[in-house]
């Protein structure tokens, strides 16, 4: 850690044996008939990445309490050796340790890289089939 | 599901019109669930997504479907949903195939697409939106 900076974390290495979690959204369920399975739509990114917490840092609860709106969301969970297989082209996704302390200090943001664009309709596709419901969603 | 039956020589067919029905009034739901998002409607500043891309989601589903039990295909209706970015996701999950296609907001843009059949046939591309049916009907003639 930064001495004179109390809330800056070290950037760590993610072991494949590890888990992250992601909030999902109530809306995002919509139309959907298979209340065990993960949408495609759950698997956005920005040009960053796809957000998600490492386990090492947080667990579900603390997850699903940094959500807006706790109450709305659902948590999932992937394992980051899993994430990691699934390839397109010559690349394969990567996840990546990214503490951050904007809107809220967060020692366990981390985020997958290579969904972006976020139109990759066979990453996603891949992503269902590791991604498991922890929480459900509460409504 | 689609409805069938079978003929006496054993062959199945799809009875048409409660499907066609089913389709219709299933398209309306899903298409309530996804116009009614409003402003903000995941708390992270989701917008509201175009009718006209729900229009063209709607569309090539229709026709898809129709096409295939036509041809005495039995595929059921996907899921319709809310994508990223203002895109529309079409998910099929069956025992035989998964399929999923982003129809994206700018009618613009292509169309990506993943599907993998239970015998690992797989296709992924990204092609013009007026290639949909060309690429697809074919495609889910030989998963069945």
């Amino acid at each position: 850690m930064v001495k004179n900076n109390p809330l800056r974390f070290d950037v760590e290495d993610i072991p494949d044996e590890d888990e992250v979690f992601r909030n999902v959204h109530v809306n995002l369920l919509r139309n959907w008939a298979f209340p065990d399975k993960i949408p495609p739509n759950v698997f956005m990114s920005d040009e960053d990445g796809m957000s998600c917490d490492w386990a090492k840092y947080s667990t579900p609860q603390m997850t699903q309490e940094r959500a807006r709106c706790p109450e709305k969301n659902g948590v999932i969970q992937m394992n980051v050796g899993a994430t990691r297989s699934i390839k397109f082209g010559e690349s394969a996704l990567d996840v990546k340790h990214d503490p951050i302390e904007h809107p809220q200090p967060n020692r366990a943001h981390s985020l997958v890289i290579g969904i972006h664009p976020p139109n990759k309709a066979k990453i996603r596709s891949k992503l269902q089939e590791i991604a498991q419901w922890i929480l459900s969603p509460l409504i | 599901m689609v409805e069938t039956g079978v003929f006496p020589n054993g062959n199945i067919k799809i009875n048409l019109l409660p499907a066609i029905n089913n389709l219709s009034v299933t398209l309306s739901k899903y298409k309530e669930g996804i116009l009614t998002l409003g402003e903000n409607w995941d708390d992270d500043g989701g917008k509201p997504y175009q009718i006209t891309t729900w229009d063209r989601a709607e569309s090539f589903v229709g026709e898809l479907l129709i096409r295939l039990w036509l041809d005495n295909i039995s595929v059921p209706i996907p899921s319709i949903l809310p994508g990223p970015g203002g895109s529309i996701d079409v998910d099929w999950e069956t025992d035989a195939f998964k399929l999923l296609v982003n129809v994206p907001e700018d009618p613009t843009e292509l169309v990506n697409l993943f599907g993998e059949g239970v015998k690992r046939q797989e296709i992924e591309i990204t092609i013009e939106y007026d290639e949909l049916i060309a690429v697809l009907l074919p495609w889910l003639k030989t998963i069945h």
